[in-house]
């Protein structure tokens, strides 16, 4: 307890009140702090207050209330899981759901949760789980061994389209799942699946109700979402809020989140609130009580005693400004160099866009998503800022000015930069064209709402673009970006080496071992010089101070389970 | 022979045709005076021009690169170095707004024009040829009058993709539908007008009536429909820009400085007044320019 | 009556026009849904993968096929299922359509009081400081962006000093702002309407008639002028209603509001086919619909149109 308030008053001083300059101060103190906290096999976003606050975890706290959370889109496509692409759809079932394992955020370790044990085959392809008993999902339905079944059937049925949970199911890797007895049950892969146990702790393989997905068919996810777990799904309507209620008979909980029985909120409301200015207005008013929020608003929680800002290392790629290498332009490593050299990372978190927070890129995975949260084997490849080196290097290479703008054989160095619109509105991509004309370059940029932008990219149809993805296995976003022939793979890098290293990573039968073919990896993507390794981005909240014992999700989503309003 | 009468007979329809042209000119004369006259035509005229002069003279009058960024200058209030203060890269909002004019009267003119001329063309067509073309031409105006304003130039975004170019696009053509139907309107009230059936039958080509005695007689009250039509396309241009799909950063157009601006709307005042001011003063001279027109163009108005 | 029919069966071969047209517009929009659902998840994904949704929604089919299934469906009001929720397009409107249908009518309702005030004031005290300022106040409605005036609405009202909710407040409360923002361009457009037909009518024969006639010049207004001047203000009612419509797909996202502006932005942004399909179809018909009755209503107002 005496932690717990401590923490919360750390979030106050450093986030309530500091300037700008004494925020990058502390996010900068980010890393080591995740890095400590990080366990080596796993590559967890970490929250690490939520690590503080949760240690001290109180069951004696007021009950009651309605808790408003303002997110963007919160659902995105559908609440069932075994269909839904959507990563916050997730953290709104998790609260409705249970999970077979729980993975702590604080230091990655795999906990029970419906499963109260298990054992993996020494090849890593066949998985025993021993179930927990006597667990009753919401509409009275007991949970057992055939419950999981129909779970899992249900996500690979062949001819349903596959979501999310498809690919963190293991996708072709997968094989079957028996049940064994009424509370054990056997999952079975083709090919090693080494982020199983992981991802049955992610929100999209929480275990519903089978009786009422059967009974709801296509209309599961919208009308209903039933599980086992502290709230009960209430309504979802569109473009407006889902409301959960609080589950009174709940006596879950993993034994490792510190938190047992029925959650004290009686309501949890999320509302879909597009602007983020509005959502943090709507907190400052006690309209809400959490939203998420962008780097420029930040200034305005400043002075505001009633609130705290929240920052969660993002789970997932760092915020790479992309090269697309087959432009005859930046096929030329002089170019992609001197790019790297004139993008001042340090004076660019300084700007509005990014208020302070989040820490300098210095590969394509940030460090909370690295064992230890050491990137020290690839640092050597980051380009460090040298605005009068890469005026020379790019004359040195014949990449001469002409005006204000460089060119060589009638080719002028202007950029085509296709983004989403959003990323402009935030401020994050504009810079960047103001550190390119300090060398005599430009950016021309593209922007338009997320199709046009993933459109252009999985075309091809770009020369520069800043590009990021959220998870929490590594080997799968190194995959999707940089091993050639993948759908999302269109930097124009095409070296077997890479290939080979990501597909013994995919085979490893053990995280561990999959950092062995991973970082060397990374290493040679580096050196090809692929884009700028712009940020490693938080994902930012802001609270009422009245929210108390506020947990956060392996992917940095908030956990209200045990979270309580002061009166 | 045949040739020469002919030649001849067609000069005397043009000069017939030219009579009711040197009528309207003297209706112009008398449209000019009225306009003199009238209080808020001056003050609309005197806004559109100082913003015509500060457009083009924007690169001699501003005090920054509209487009050079300064890290430690960002949002600065308004001051005397910065009177319209500074935007969240340090940018100076006030080189950026004048900058501006530029681009927002070319969006509204070129939107206009594209939208005048296809739909003046249609118009006089459909009026002039009757039957099967204008059938085809009305009913395909029907359809695109169905679809409410903002709703036709997003749908053309979508297709064309974002951008300040395919946003003079989409506006263009979704102003088509109201030119065609008053080019239609009055075509169809000139073409049995005595000298358009003269020079009709002495043998001129439906392309030279059209041109030489048509398309003066049915202008006026479109310059009406286009003067106003410009301060609805910058309005356009400047909400698709507010939901993404208009002029993209770092164009300093003023829709897209609202936009950018929004997020800051309660830290940095001063990034949305301006240039949120810029259009409104701009489109209240346009459009009390363009009432002034209608009310000079419409006798029964007169006083 | 039959000039009602006619006009009712010209209006079928119109909405042909338009589901064909907005299908195929739609059609060429760039942008693959299925990849959109896709990316950022955190993990690869392969292309058969993929590939199993185009089927499963039937994109794969050739264009003339996916329209006559379409058509098919449309007529019997069936639009389909959303790409992202699985819900059908039917039950999204009707869902979505009260809120905008309060929110147009709130701004109607407000644009036609304030514009007609306006509009009554100015044609009466023609010439005067009122004239003036009248027509200054609806040359403002006209020349401020909507979303500009809904920000500064809830800057003000909203966050300092706390007079309406800031996330989409249910009931009239929540109400007022928005209709105000989305009405006032609208209700400029009546009065200088109101004002001009006014003027209009009241150089009318008849009109001169009652004022010899010794009636009072309120009298004249409110008996026989305004009647008159009704007729293209209904006009520009219909044709505003459409404007509104369309505005209010800007005004519900400034305002945090569901409704089905904000269902056709997110549709089109989501590359939501059916969604957006069926959202443009319903939008049209409505608006071709609103305009017919418009039609209809001039026969009943002033008899001196023709109704053959």
């Amino acid at each position: 307890m005496e932690r717990d308030t401590k923490a919360a008053s750390i979030e106050n001083r450093t986030f309530g009140m500091m300037s700008r300059r004494q925020l990058a101060g502390l996010s900068v103190m980010l890393p080591a702090l995740a890095a400590a906290l990080a366990n080596g096999s796993v590559a967890a976003g970490i929250g690490n207050r939520t690590a503080i606050s949760r240690a001290a975890m109180a069951q004696d706290v007021p009950q009651g209330g309605e808790l408003t959370v303002a997110y963007n889109n919160p659902v995105g496509d559908t609440l069932n899981q075994h269909r839904s692409s959507s990563t916050s759809s997730r953290m709104i079932s998790r609260h409705v759901l249970e999970n077979l394992t729980w993975v702590d955020p604080a230091n990655g370790s795999v906990n029970p949760w419906l499963a109260e044990s298990w054992e993996i085959s020494e090849d890593g392809l066949e998985y025993v789980f021993h179930l927990k008993q006597g667990v009753m999902f919401h509409d009275g339905t007991p949970f057992n061994a055939e419950a999981v079944k129909a779970n899992f059937d249900n996500t690979m049925d062949p001819e349903a389209r596959p979501g999310f949970t498809y690919g963190a199911m293991g996708a072709s890797a997968y094989a079957g799942t028996e049940v064994v007895d009424e509370f054990t049950v056997k999952v079975t892969f083709i090919s090693p699946h080494a982020a199983f146990l992981l991802f049955l702790s992610d929100g999209g393989t929480g275990i519903d109700s089978p009786t009422a997905m059967a009974e709801a068919g296509e209309d599961y996810g919208r009308t209903t979402l039933v599980g086992s777990g502290p709230f009960k799904f209430v309504e979802w309507i569109q473009g407006s809020h889902v409301t959960l209620e609080r589950n009174p008979d709940y006596t879950g909980g993993p034994a490792a989140f510190g938190f047992t029985g029925p959650t004290p909120l009686d309501r949890l409301i999320y509302r879909d609130v597009p602007e983020a200015n509005i959502r943090l207005q709507s907190v400052l008013a006690d309209e809400a009580q959490l939203a998420s929020i962008i780097p420029p608003n930040v200034p305005e929680v400043q002075g505001q005693d009633n609130v705290r800002v929240i920052a969660t290392p993002k789970a997932g790629t760092t915020r790479m400004y992309l090269f697309n290498m087959n432009s005859p332009k930046l096929s030329d490593m002089a170019v992609r160099k001197a790019i790297n050299m004139v993008v001042d990372k340090e004076a660019m978190l300084m700007l509005p866009g990014w208020a302070g927070f989040g820490r300098p890129g210095i590969a394509c995975l940030p460090s909370n998503m690295v064992p230890n949260g050491d990137l020290s084997s690839v640092e050597q490849y980051d380009i460090p800022y040298d605005l009068e080196g890469a005026r020379a290097l790019l004359d040195e290479a014949g990449w001469v000015l002409n005006g204000d703008i460089r060119e060589k054989d009638g080719v002028q160095l202007i950029f085509d930069m296709s983004v989403m619109q959003s990323d402009v509105d935030a401020g994050v991509i504009e810079p960047i064209d103001g550190f390119l004309r300090e060398a005599g370059m430009q950016l021309n940029i593209k922007a338009g709402d997320i199709n046009y932008w993933i459109d252009s990219f999985s075309n091809g149809d770009y020369e520069m673009t800043l590009m990021s993805d959220s998870g929490y296995v590594a080997v799968g976003m190194v995959q999707e970006f940089f091993r050639s022939g993948e759908p999302f793979a269109t930097t124009g890098l095409a070296n077997a080496e890479i290939d080979d290293l990501i597909d013994k990573a995919i085979g490893a039968p053990t995280i561990e071992e999959q950092w062995e073919y991973l970082m060397p990896c990374i290493g040679l993507i580096m050196q090809e010089v692929v884009g700028v390794m712009g940020w490693e981005s938080d994902n930012l909240d802001v609270a009422s101070n009245k929210l108390q014992q506020l947990a956060y999700n392996e992917i940095g989503f908030p956990w209200f389970y045990g979270a309580y309003l002061e009166q | 022979m045949v040739g020469s009468a002919s030649v001849q007979l067609a000069d005397q329809a043009d000069s017939v045709s030219k009579k009711a042209i040197s009528k309207h000119q003297t209706q112009m004369g008398i449209i000019w005076r009225q306009l003199r006259r009238n209080r808020a035509a001056m003050i609309g005229a005197t806004i559109l021009l100082i913003e015509i002069l500060l457009a083009v003279a924007a690169p001699v009058i501003v005090p920054f690169d509209p487009y050079q960024q300064n890290p430690r200058a960002a949002l600065q209030a308004p001051s005397v170095e910065h009177w319209f203060g500074t935007d969240d890269t340090g940018r100076d909002l006030f080189s950026r707004v004048i900058y501006g004019a530029r681009i927002s009267l070319r969006v509204g003119l070129i939107s206009v024009m594209i939208g005048g001329c296809i739909g003046i063309t249609l118009g006089i067509l459909a009026g002039y040829r009757g039957g099967f073309v204008d059938n085809l031409i009305m009913r395909t105006m029907d359809l695109l009058l169905a679809f409410p304003g903002i709703l036709l130039a997003l749908a053309i975004i979508a297709v064309l993709g974002p951008g300040l170019f395919n946003v003079m696009i989409a506006v263009g053509v979704a102003s088509i539908p109201v030119y065609t139907r008053v080019a239609r309107g009055s075509t169809l009230a000139l073409k049995d007008r005595e000298f358009v059936l003269s020079a009709r039958s002495i043998g001129a080509g439906d392309a030279r009536i059209a041109m030489r005695h048509i398309l003066p007689n049915v202008l006026p009250p479109l310059i009406v429909l286009a003067t106003l039509g410009i301060a609805g396309a910058i309005l356009t241009a400047a909400g698709l820009s507010f939901i993404g799909l208009g002029a993209v950063p770092p164009t300093p157009e003023w829709g897209a400085i609202l936009t950018l601006g929004r997020k800051y709307i309660y830290q940095a005042w001063w990034y949305t007044t301006f240039p949120g001011l810029a259009i409104m003063i701009t489109v209240l001279g346009i459009n009390m320019l363009g009432d002034a027109l209608q009310d000079a163009l419409d006798p029964r108005l007169r006083r | 009556m039959r000039y009602a029919l006619t006009r009712l069966v010209l209006a079928v071969p119109i909405m042909f026009g338009v589901s064909l047209f907005t299908f195929l517009m739609l059609h060429f929009v760039p942008g693959d849904p299925v990849a959109a659902m896709f990316i950022g998840q955190g993990a690869a994904v392969s292309e058969e993968q993929m590939d199993k949704v185009r089927d499963e929604l039937g994109l794969n089919d050739p264009l003339p096929v996916q329209y006559l299934n379409f058509l098919k469906n449309a007529v019997r009001g069936d639009l389909g299922n959303s790409i992202r929720t699985n819900e059908p397009v039917s039950e999204m409107i009707m869902r979505n359509l009260p809120a905008t249908m309060q929110l147009t009518l709130a701004s109607m309702a407000f644009a036609l009081v304030l514009g007609i005030s306006l509009g009554m004031l100015a044609a009466i005290k023609r010439g005067t400081v009122f004239d003036t300022a009248a027509m200054f106040i609806a040359l403002l409605g006209v020349s401020m962006p909507s979303f500009w005036l809904g920000l500064l609405l809830i800057s003000v009202f909203s966050i300092q000093l706390g007079w309406f909710p800031i996330i989409g407040g249910s009931g009239w409360r929540g109400l007022i702002l928005p209709a105000f923002a989305l009405g006032f361009a609208a209700s400029a457009i009546i009065a200088r309407m109101v004002r001009a037909s006014l003027l209009d009518v009241l150089r009318d024969n008849y009109i001169v008639t009652a004022r010899a006639k010794g009636l009072t010049e309120r009298r004249v207004i409110f008996r026989h002028a305004l009647r008159n001047a009704a007729i293209p203000v209904l006009t520009i009612v219909g044709l505003q209603f459409g404007g509104l419509l369309a505005g209010a797909v800007i005004i519900e996202s400034v305002f945090t509001r569901q409704g089905l502006g904000r269902m056709l932005v997110t549709a089109l942004q989501s590359r939501d086919f059916p969604v957006a399909q069926g959202g443009v179809l319903f939008v049209a018909i409505v608006y071709v619909f609103v305009n017919l009755i418009v039609d209809l209503f001039y026969g009943v107002i002033d008899p001196r149109i023709s109704v053959d």
